[in-house]
């Protein structure tokens, strides 16, 4: 699939979630900088940092609802699953 | 259906990516509501056709790994009608924009749905010429400025849904990129239908249309979808000046009738009786 070095990969390990815990793997050579996935999460799991791109910053919250992923016109985004903090992608 | 589906099986991301349209285009939404419809119908993608027309809507078909015809202008209908004519087996996607589809390709529209062709034609409606930098277009609603209209467009518009219908389509829905989650489905059943099923989904051009009409910014768009459009179900309850202004979405056409390619195979097998 892609290279490893387009993957630029999160999790957070501290908080608590009553979900499965989740990661995220942001495509930044393929991510527009839109700011959809940010601005249409409703638990803020996503920061922008200062380049525009978006950065999960708390991924404990997430809800998988997965309204992120499906409203990502570029394919940028992808939700990994795993045990707490094990994410691969 | 299920969400987070491996949906780059069905991309030619290796080599197409990343994506040609504009920043929060909409797009790239609609390809992912198909490809997951396409999955969650379990379809083998060797089976699977798309033939798109030109526009930035018509680039789809560069970006899936299906079987594959970027053709001309307006007439995505006519290449996509030879192909099921011939590969009756094969689930056949075809993809235009709003221009490409109802202006050049008006009459090839027509009269796909008056035969009731068994295939899944898809309307990109972003409201413009996109792709040429924003003519008018048959869906551009009256008064809203366009390259060729920088006063206001003094023409009506079409409305897909109800020209669909009225020339015949057995299956005609609206979906929004906002609502990914619907689109998902109507496109699922769309593609089961067996007819000429129509699906017009409204997905923001914010670059051209967006611009031109000062409507904000990508995510501005996408939101504002929510305000625009009304459930058909949810409309069944409202009044006529609750409804003012507002698109309804949903499925307004399923029906059975008969259907192009099987007439013909049946005439073939007359044919071969005599
Ligand atoms: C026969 C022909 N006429 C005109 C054109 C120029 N042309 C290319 S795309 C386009 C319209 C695009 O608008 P639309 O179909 O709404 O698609 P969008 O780009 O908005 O997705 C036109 C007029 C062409 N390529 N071929
Ligand atoms: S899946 Fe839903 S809750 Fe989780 S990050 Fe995406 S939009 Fe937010
Ligand atoms: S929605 Fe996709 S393209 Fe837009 S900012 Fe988020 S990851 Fe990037
Ligand atoms: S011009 Fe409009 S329709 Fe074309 S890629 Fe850009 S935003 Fe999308």
């Amino acid at each position: 699939m892609l290279s490893k070095k387009t993957k630029v990969k999160y999790t957070e390990k501290k908080k608590k979630s009553k979900y499965p815990k989740v990661g995220f793997v942001v495509f930044d050579k393929w991510c527009k900088r839109c700011g959809i996935c940010s601005e249409l999460c409703i638990h803020n799991v996503f920061r922008i940092d200062e380049d525009g791109y978006p950065r999960p910053v708390k991924p404990v919250e997430c809800n998988l609802c997965g309204f992120c992923i499906t409203r990502c016109p570029d394919f940028a985004l992808r939700m990994i699953e795993g045990k707490s903090g094990e994410h691969s992608a | 259906m299920q969400k987070d589906i491996d949906v780059y099986q069905y991309l030619r991301h290796e080599k197409k990516f990343p994506l040609i349209w504009c920043a929060g285009c909409g797009n790239g939404i609609v390809l992912g509501s198909m490809l997951r419809a396409v999955d969650s119908l379990k379809i083998s993608k060797d089976r699977v056709a798309m033939v798109s027309g030109i526009g930035c809507s018509g680039r789809t078909s560069t970006y899936v790994d299906f079987n594959t015809l970027h053709t001309t202008h307006g007439r995505a209908l006519s290449f996509a009608t030879g192909l099921k004519f011939a590969r009756p087996e094969l689930t056949t996607l075809v993809v235009m924009g709003d221009g490409d589809g109802l202006s050049i390709g008006g009459n090839h529209f027509i009269h796909a749905a008056r035969r009731n062709i068994d295939l899944t034609a898809f309307i990109y409606n972003n409201n413009i010429y996109g792709m040429t930098g924003g003519q008018v277009s048959p869906t551009t609603p009256g008064g809203k400025i366009a390259s060729t209209a920088p006063m206001g467009n003094i023409e009506n518009n079409f409305d897909t849904i109800k020209v669909a219908e009225a020339c015949g389509a057995t299956f005609v829905a609206r979906g929004t990129t906002y609502d990914a989650d619907a689109l998902d489905e109507i496109i699922a059943i769309g593609i089961q239908h067996k007819g000429f099923s129509v699906i017009e989904v409204l997905t923001p051009c914010p670059t051209i249309y967006g611009r031109y009409n000062r409507l904000g910014s990508a995510v501005d768009m996408l939101k504002s979808q929510l305000d625009d459009t009304i459930p058909l179900e949810q409309a069944k309850n409202m009044s006529a000046e609750e409804l003012q202004g507002k698109t309804l979405t949903g499925i307004f056409v399923n029906e059975d009738k008969r259907e192009f390619c099987e007439e013909y195979e049946k005439l073939v097998q007359r044919a071969q009786k005599k």
